[in-house]
């Protein structure tokens, strides 16, 4: 079962197999968490978007081509699901506006595992401009978060992203160079 | 001045497409501090963006979301059967009812334009005003005053214009024009309000 092409996996679960079923969740639960978690500025909401863009998925199954990748399909719905999720999440009032209050647990994931310098002065410079980051990014307007962070965490391409967002190439592209400029700004304001 | 934002915007397309910077643009940098100093921080805040990870997914998010999927699978299923099932009902009760719709508005069509030939032919306007009718043509139930078959609301709407007009016997198309005349308490509504005022009193 576990070596079902996404073809063979998408008509054993529209023929109605429960094992079917499973094995997509647990083949694409890693993958989308990881968009969601770079979409979404609190983890809860992460999880929420996966189980949502699952369901989605699911009720969507028969739209599905075999011309594209499974698992693009399935980024694309997490994409857009994240994105709304994050939008509505009241979590996002609470936090806090300035760079320099203290964050919450969950806002410095997406860079608290960067990888450890030898040199602890250079670590600490990293660490200070790693959490100085997580908070620009969490203060980015989110299309330019979404942008930046499918582009550079994700490595997807600008032309990816516009096709996973439903947005044209070149719109993309701004977004991205606006989000790097404001990015620039606001770690470049605190050195 | 242009020569230096020109050169980071050149560092922001190079970190965008992934590319090397051009040998005037690394030439730029080495010679302006304030250019390469901005430049070392756009690629500082890029490789650090590369170098982080997302947390990975918790344990047992799969397995919580497996059982959901399932239900919400078995719902889509119940859905499809009850949609194919009930689809040539569905189709079949469409269809009935833009036919209906067609003849009802064939049917009021044709009833209209009776009306109006009707009303044009004055002399034998009889029985053919319906009470839906009776504001189209009011001079047919004006003639008719005394008349019983006509409905009980709209012989009294009728019948006090009449009382004005019916000494008068030949011209009877230019009653419907002098209906407001008798019209008194209400200023605001003209004669389109002339049926209804009829039956108050």
């Amino acid at each position: 079962m576990p070596s079902l092409t996404d073809q063979e996996l998408v008509a054993a679960c529209l023929q109605g197999r429960e094992s079917a079923y499973a094995l997509l969740v647990e083949r694409y639960t890693p993958r989308l968490h990881r968009i969601a978690a770079r979409i979404c500025r609190h983890p809860q909401d992460a999880e929420d978007a996966v189980q949502e863009s699952f369901l989605q998925a699911v009720r969507d199954l028969r739209k599905w081509k075999p011309t594209a990748p499974l698992e693009a399909w399935l980024v694309t719905i997490t994409v857009r699901t994240a994105q709304k999720v994050d939008q509505r999440s009241n979590r996002v009032a609470s936090r806090s506006d300035s760079l320099d209050a203290p964050l919450p647990d969950g806002n410095q994931r997406e860079l608290r595992d960067q990888a450890p310098s030898t040199d602890p002065a250079a670590a600490a410079g990293s660490a200070d401009l790693t959490s100085r980051l997580a908070a620009a990014i969490e203060d980015l307007p989110s299309k330019y978060r979404v942008a930046v962070t499918m582009r550079f965490q994700e490595g997807l391409s600008p032309k990816e992203i516009a096709e996973h967002l439903g947005l044209p190439e070149r719109t993309v592209r701004t977004h991205l160079l606006r989000g790097l400029k404001a990015l620039k700004e606001r770690v470049g304001d605190l050195e | 001045m242009t020569v230096c934002s020109g050169s980071l915007e050149h560092v922001e397309l190079a970190l965008l497409e992934g590319s090397e910077l051009s040998s005037a643009v690394q030439a730029h940098l080495t010679s302006c501090s304030s250019c390469a100093a901005q430049a070392e921080t756009l690629k500082g805040i890029v490789a650090a963006l590369q170098a982080s990870q997302a947390p990975a997914a918790p344990a047992g998010l799969a397995a919580r979301i497996v059982p959901l999927v399932l239900a919400e699978a078995q719902r889509g299923r119940r859905q499809n059967v009850f949609v194919r099932s009930f689809r040539p009902v569905a189709s079949f009760a469409a269809a009935f009812s833009v036919v209906l719709a067609s003849l009802v508005a064939a049917g009021g069509a044709l009833v209209v334009s009776a009306a109006l030939t009707a009303g044009s032919r004055n002399p034998a306007p009889e029985t053919t005003a319906p009470a839906t009718k009776a504001p189209v043509t009011t001079e047919a139930p004006a003639t008719q005053a005394p008349a019983t078959e006509a409905p009980a609301t709209e012989a009294p709407a009728t019948a006090a214009p009449a009382t004005t007009e019916a000494p008068v016997p030949t011209p009877t198309p230019d009653l419907p024009r002098r209906t407001p005349e008798p019209v008194s308490p209400d200023p605001s509504e003209g004669e389109s309000t002339a049926p209804t005022e009829g039956t108050s009193p």
